[in-house]
Parts: C-alpha cells; structure tokens; sequence
C-alpha cells in the first residue's frame, strides 16, 4: 500500500549543508544540490530542506539552494524555515517547493495554518513541530529549540491537522543529532491525535531505527546525520527496511 | 502553433513541472489564453488548492478550450486537481461543475490516512495495459472512485488504479489525453519514462 518513505533532510545554513546536535554545533556537510542529486540517485522517496539562516543574505542564498536542488530532484521536495505568510510560501513554491514546512510563525498565529490550506491545499502544507521531553510530557520548543511554549505537542498537532495542515514534521529536540533513535513515545502520543501523515525526526542512526519509528505511527522517516556522514546509503537503508517487512519504494 | 504549454491559472506551483518538461528536452511555456491551449501540440494542466477554485480558474474560455481539444484528442496531460477538474463534478465543492469529460463525481479518500502523501503502487485497470506498473508520488485527498473504471472504459477511456487510501483511479487515457491523479513530474525514472511517453506519441498496447 502507501511505502514508507525515506527522508534525507537537508538543514542549509546561508546556502551551505550544515548539522548539529540539538540543533547547535552546525558543521558543514556539503552543497545542497550536490547532496540532492545523490540522495536522488540513491532511491531517496522526498527531500526536506530546512532554510536555518539568521541573515537576510543567508535567505536568499538559501532560495538559490532550492533553486539548485530542484533542477536536480525528480521526487517531491520540503522546503521549511522562516515562514511567516502566505507570501513567504508562495515564494518558496515559486522557487521549486512542493510542500511548504511552517513552524515558530504557525505557533504564533494558528490563523496561518488555515491560510495557507485555503491557498495551496492541505496536501502542500507541513507543520513542523520540535518537541522537547518535560515532565513526562512534550512542550513545543520554536525559534530553532531556542523559546519553550505553553503548548502540549499532542494538542499543538491535532489543532494544526484540523486548520489544514496535511502532514506532521514531528522533530524530536532531545534526540536529534544524537543517533539514539526516534522518540517512540512520542510519535506514539501524536499518533493517537491526528489522522494526517507524520515524518519522524530526530535520532535516527539505523534502518533498524526507522523500521520502530514505522511500527510506532510514522508514515516516514527523515535522517541527516547517518546520510551525511556516509554511513548509510538510501538505497541500503531501504534494502534493510525491506528485509524488516517495511513496505518501501524500490 | 506547437511547442508544449502549462496553463497557468495563477495558484499553481509550476515549477516542477517545467523542470520536468526541459529535463525531456523541452521548452515549456506559461499561457492562459484561452488560443493557445486550444491550438498548442501539448497542454499541461496541473493542479493544486480546491476543485472550486480550479473550475473558477477555467471560467473565462479556458475550460472549454480544454474540452475541445481533449474532445478533438489533442495531447493534453492533467495532473492531480487537473484530473479532477476533467470529471463532472466533486464531493469537495458541490456546487462547482467540472469539465465533464470523464464520467463520474471525485469524491473523498476513504482512508485512515488522509491525505494521502506519498509512494504507492499503480498498475492498469484493462487490458490497455497502460502505464507499465510502478510506483507514483501521490499528494492529494480526493479522487475519482475505482468503480468508475466501467463507466470509462464505455467512454473509451483506459485507466489504472492505486490500491491505496481506499482505492481509487490513478490515471486514465484516451489517446493522446492523460489524466495522473499521481504527480508524474516528482514520480522518479518510473515518472520521466511516463512523460517522455506522452510527448514522444507512444501508443502503448497498440
């Protein structure tokens, strides 16, 4: 039936491929296009590409970097980071997106949530959600981790599927870069509130990783580090899946 | 006039498609007169928002330039919201009245999960034997039902089906009119092999 999708995401930081631990430590990983058309070639289902720059300059690179993977990617593509309008979507649509990832502005102002569903569809709209343990909870960390919201994730999820958004970047804070594995309780717990799709993120470090995040309720699952660092191929990951009775894309 | 055009009603995102034309070694260009997509070689019609807005987006002459030349067989590829804007109405917007040149009501996915995002299996529904089976990327929430498949075939449409989301109708075919449910630009070598079909005029099963 529907496979389970194979991520690799790409946090690009003033044009450049960059990943940290719990999203500090950035180190360069390579051009996004040049990584793009790999991960491609590799048997990737979908790229995200999250847009981490803190300078204007670094924006506009970053609409380069989309740019450039586009001309390469025959599969669909994510584009997050700094959304803050219908405007800011559409630009990033125009720039090669399929799906467009909000975030710190959704928290904000919900309202965006709805705009952007009554503009391009529920389908081309991901709410991307960083999730921090606490108290045997989860609370909504935006600003890149930096700022904790009063908001319960679960909640925050299901109140973003029912404005319109039509998927779930669900990001485990305490996990990522930390090749532990995903979150399971926590993709369990968003499970169990919406109906849309949701990408696991956050801690992969093994096909075996992802075959659990698949068991717990993801519909895909995103990874960086095990890609970045050549640890795994795409295509190996998706063979392991296979053999784990994962349904995937050959 | 030839050449290859998207019909561009302003809310969708083309680029994908585009890219996916100059990679088959074209040079597409964005119309919305109502001419050029009656006369153009090929017409794209791709489609993203709701059905209403996209009948909206046809009112005005292009919508019936669309069916003349699909009536009149002209090669012409709808994808996704596009497709659904060939049937005669949806489930999503009653009120809005579609093309009508595929016989049938899009309705809502069935499913656990909706939309339905991402990679499924799609394989022909009839001995047209068209497109070869594979995998499709698939984002949407609404489609044509599977039964319709026998009220096409009477309209000499061939058609293929996705086992996913409750089933439904992948794509359909009449010569050389194509309707994807599936994005066949973001649909890998399995999607570019399916494009370069319908630019090159190759009559699979023929």
């Amino acid at each position: 039936m529907t496979t389970t999708r194979v991520i690799p995401c790409l946090d690009v930081r003033d044009g450049r491929v960059v990943k940290g631990v719990r999203f500090q430590g950035l180190r360069d990983a390579g051009s996004p296009a040049e990584q793009a058309e790999r991960y491609a070639a590799e048997g990737a289902d979908e790229l995200v590409l999250l847009d981490v720059s803190a300078t204007l300059e670094g924006r506009r690179a970053a609409s380069a970097a989309i740019e450039a993977v586009r001309a390469v990617l025959d599969v669909p593509l994510t584009v997050g980071g700094g959304v803050g309008s219908v405007a800011d979507a559409r630009r990033l649509l125009q720039h090669g997106a399929d799906k467009v990832g909000v975030n710190s502005a959704a928290v904000a102002r919900p309202r965006l949530l709805d705009e952007l569903a009554a503009e391009f569809g529920s389908q081309c709209v991901v709410l991307a959600v960083d999730a921090r343990r606490s108290d045997g909870a989860w609370e909504v960390l935006t600003r890149s981790g930096s700022q904790a919201e009063p908001l319960d994730v679960a909640a925050w999820c299901a109140e973003g599927a029912d404005r319109g958004a039509g998927e779930i970047l669900l990001t485990s804070w305490d996990r990522d870069g930390t090749c532990s594995g995903y979150d399971l309780d926590l993709l369990r717990s968003v499970r169990a509130a919406v109906s849309v799709p949701i990408v696991a993120s956050g801690g992969a470090d093994s096909p075996e990783h992802m075959a659990e995040a698949g068991a717990a309720g993801a519909d895909a699952v995103l990874a960086a580090s095990i890609f970045h660092d050549r640890r795994w191929t795409v295509g190996a990951v998706k063979a392991r899946l296979a053999e784990l009775g994962m349904e995937v894309r050959s | 006039m030839s050449g290859v055009v998207i019909v561009d009603t302003g809310v969708a995102n083309l680029r994908s498609m585009e890219t996916a034309l100059v990679r088959a070694g074209r040079r597409p260009e964005r119309t919305n007169d109502p001419e050029r997509v009656r006369s153009a070689e090929f017409v794209v019609l791709p489609g993203v928002g709701s059905f209403a807005r996209g009948t909206a987006a046809l009112r005005g002459g292009l919508g019936e330039s669309l069916r003349r030349r699909i009536e009149d067989g002209g090669a012409t590829l709808a994808v996704c919201l596009g497709m659904q804007l060939l049937a005669d109405s949806s489930e999503e917007d009653a009120g809005a009245v579609g093309l009508g040149v595929l016989p049938g009501r899009i309705v809502r996915l069935a499913a656990e999960r909706v939309p339905h995002l991402g990679w499924s299996p799609v394989a022909p529904a009839d001995a047209a034997a068209w497109p070869a089976p594979g995998y499709a990327a698939f984002a949407h929430s609404y489609a044509l039902p599977a039964a319709s498949v026998v009220d096409l075939a009477a309209d000499g449409w061939s058609a293929a089906t996705c086992p996913s989301a409750g089933g439904f109708v992948a794509a359909v075919r009449r010569g050389a009119v194509v309707g994807c449910q599936f994005h066949p630009e973001l649909s890998g070598a399995w999607g570019r092999d399916l494009i370069d079909d319908w630019l090159n005029g190759t009559e699979v099963g023929s």
